[in-house]
């Protein structure tokens, strides 16, 4: 074993190149999760070059155009409504990533800010959240998001807001657990005497020591999002048309599975390697994290 | 043991009563009010009636009261897109097309996960365990509703093997496993990719404990010290998983059951949500979470029954 992977985290310890160092180093060994962050990188380039590669537009119809094949112009041909392709897979996976880095920054932020309150202040508060806790998780959360979106109606801002309500739970625990290791500590006790706040002590002193954590419970979340974000707007409950995302490509694509099922392949491909890619991402930085929980 | 039950049961109903209060709460804020009452053709005075017909126009705490004792009493109301039909009744009906496709999944999920598990924790990082855990691995990024979507033009329309949707006609058996064959392997995906995870590192754990050594030192074969020995204690955290794994099952056959017209609780849930039938909604969402809220329990009781090692507290 190395020694940058001695346990309590030598990434939060290490200098910022020893730290960029480590993670090239963990992503030699791991094939996966390499070509995982390069299709990552490739693609938010790509889907935020979009509107600047000259690419027909993903929304304008022509239905004199429909299901045409792949061509010069159309690189991955038209769908039902003569729309290019590869255009409003672009433009849809803007919409997709955005959903999923927003899903997972506010489920973080909601469980920062719960696990750092039921952590540090204990007693009954800890207690009041942990049963809050153990009441969320035991209802199936596809159903309560599905009940949100179809009464404050859908859309990305409502979507993004149910998904970080109904899955902060865990993210929450992780925090409580690293502010009960920490707060005893002697640092934290002389920040108290020399009158730090508790909102100070909070933010500067117990929330870094989680923030490695933070970073991996985000990226195994983004993929979480993107997945429950395809289902909903495959149900028609999640991005409503015009806008595209992955998950609207596919709903409408279900009616066309006998004449056109390459509208079905491409955004579910797209989907399933980003996901894969944030996944096989997350679990490289966990081991560095936390070397114990690697399998 | 009966008070630790009685316990567990007492929250158990505390959890459900809280979620239907939630789900209440969720629909009481909405913005606008219901959707029914804002047909632009209804003059006031029958707008007025209509809440007055439905008991909207009496105070919140009343009208959540109200439910609550109907709903414990099996009144869940009346559905306000299906001609006032009682949810209870529609609800019921729906009831066995879930449980088949559950069932189904549930046993196809552990018919696959364990032996896979085990397959993959015998020779750890051999070339079974790294196809397996490759499969897995992307078995729990695919979209379970695209995998059955890419099912549907290989089985269905491509090779024409099997029915893309419905139950097929009541009485013929062997139509009726064609028709559930696709649906039950979608949602079963991703719960055995969770179970075959969890049996090989909780057969790993087992399998490097001193008595393990000592059995094999003592010269028992390999496959009878894995039968007999390794299996028996692996498998007691593989229940847990189940239990977790049960909402997620009821979450997909929402999806799942909606793009393969499975006339089960999850499409009537999906159907409730996009008519915004609010006393379907709710009456569905009681009865789901009350589901998955008793199997935990039926877990958390039966945990001590399987590994005596666990006493109740």
């Amino acid at each position: 074993m190395t020694p940058i992977q001695a346990p309590d985290g030598a990434i939060e310890r290490g200098s910022r190149t020893s730290r960029v160092k480590a993670v090239a180093r963990a992503l030699r060994r791991n094939p996966l999760a390499a070509c995982g962050s390069v299709w990552l990188f490739a693609l938010i380039v790509l889907v935020l070059g979009q509107p600047y590669l000259g690419l027909p537009s993903p929304t304008k119809l022509s239905l004199s155009n429909q299901f045409q094949p792949p061509s010069r112009q159309h690189v991955l041909g038209t769908d039902e409504s003569g729309r290019d392709v590869f255009s409003r897979l672009l433009s849809g996976g803007r919409v997709s990533l955005a959903v999923g880095f927003a899903g997972a920054l506010l489920t973080v932020l909601i469980a920062s800010v719960l696990g750092l309150a039921a952590g540090y202040f204990g007693g009954t508060v800890d207690e009041v959240l942990m049963r809050l806790t153990d009441t969320l998780m035991a209802i199936p959360t596809f159903f309560l998001i599905m009940v949100i979106v179809a009464i404050w109606g859908s859309g990305v801002v409502v979507l993004v807001l149910a998904l970080a309500l109904t899955r902060w739970m865990d993210v929450a625990r992780l925090v409580r657990a690293e502010v009960l290791r920490t707060k005893d500590l002697e640092y934290v006790s002389a920040a108290t005497a020399l009158g730090g706040s508790h909102w100070r002590v909070m933010v500067k002193h117990l929330l870094p020591q989680a923030l490695p954590s933070l970073i991996v419970a985000t990226s195994l979340n983004v993929g979480y999002v993107m997945l429950v974000e395809a289902a909903l707007s495959f149900l028609g409950l999640g991005v409503l048309p015009p806008t595209p995302s992955w998950g609207n490509m596919l709903s409408d694509s279900q009616y066309y599975v006998w004449s056109a099922p390459q509208l079905a392949v491409y955004p579910g491909v797209m989907i399933t390697l980003t996901v894969l890619a944030f996944n096989s991402l997350g679990d490289v930085l966990r081991d560095l994290v936390d070397p114990r929980l690697s399998s | 043991m009966f008070s630790y039950v009685l316990k567990r049961a007492v929250s158990a109903v505390v959890v459900v009563v809280l979620v239907a209060t939630l789900t209440f709460l969720l629909i009481q804020a909405a913005p606008g009010g219901l959707s029914i009452l804002m047909d632009p053709n209804m003059s006031s005075a029958e707008v007025a009636r209509l809440k007055h017909n439905l008991g909207l126009d009496s105070p919140i705490h009343v009208q959540y009261f109200n439910w609550l004792r109907n709903a414990v009493q099996g009144d869940l109301g009346a559905s306000l897109s299906y001609g006032g039909r009682p949810v209870a009744g529609m609800i019921m009906e729906r009831v066995p097309a879930t449980l088949k496709l559950g069932a189904a999944s549930l046993l196809l999920t552990l018919l696959i996960g364990i032996p896979a598990g085990i397959a993959a924790g015998r020779r750890p990082n051999g070339l079974v365990d790294q196809v397996i855990g490759f499969l897995s691995f992307v078995a729990l990024a695919v979209p379970s509703f695209w995998l059955g979507i890419i099912l549907m033009i290989l089985f269905g329309a491509e090779l024409r093997w099997l029915p893309t949707s419905g139950m097929g006609p009541k009485g013929d058996l062997v139509l009726g496993l064609k028709h559930l064959i696709m649906p039950a392997v979608v949602l079963a995906s991703s719960s055995a990719a969770a179970v075959i995870r969890y049996t090989r590192s909780s057969w790993l754990e087992v399998a490097r404990l001193d008595y393990v050594r000592t059995g094999r030192s003592k010269g028992l074969t390999e496959g009878r010290l894995g039968r007999r020995h390794i299996l028996r204690n692996a498998l007691i955290p593989v229940v847990t998983v189940v239990g977790v794994q049960l909402p997620r099952l009821v979450g997909g056959a929402a999806v799942i059951e909606t793009l393969f017209s499975w006339p089960g609780l999850g499409q009537l849930g999906v159907d409730a949500a996009l008519r915004r039938d609010t006393p379907l909604i709710l009456g569905v969402t009681l009865l789901v979470s009350a589901a998955v809220v008793a199997s935990n329990l039926l877990v958390d009781v039966l945990y001590p029954v399987i590994d005596p090692r666990i006493r109740y507290s």
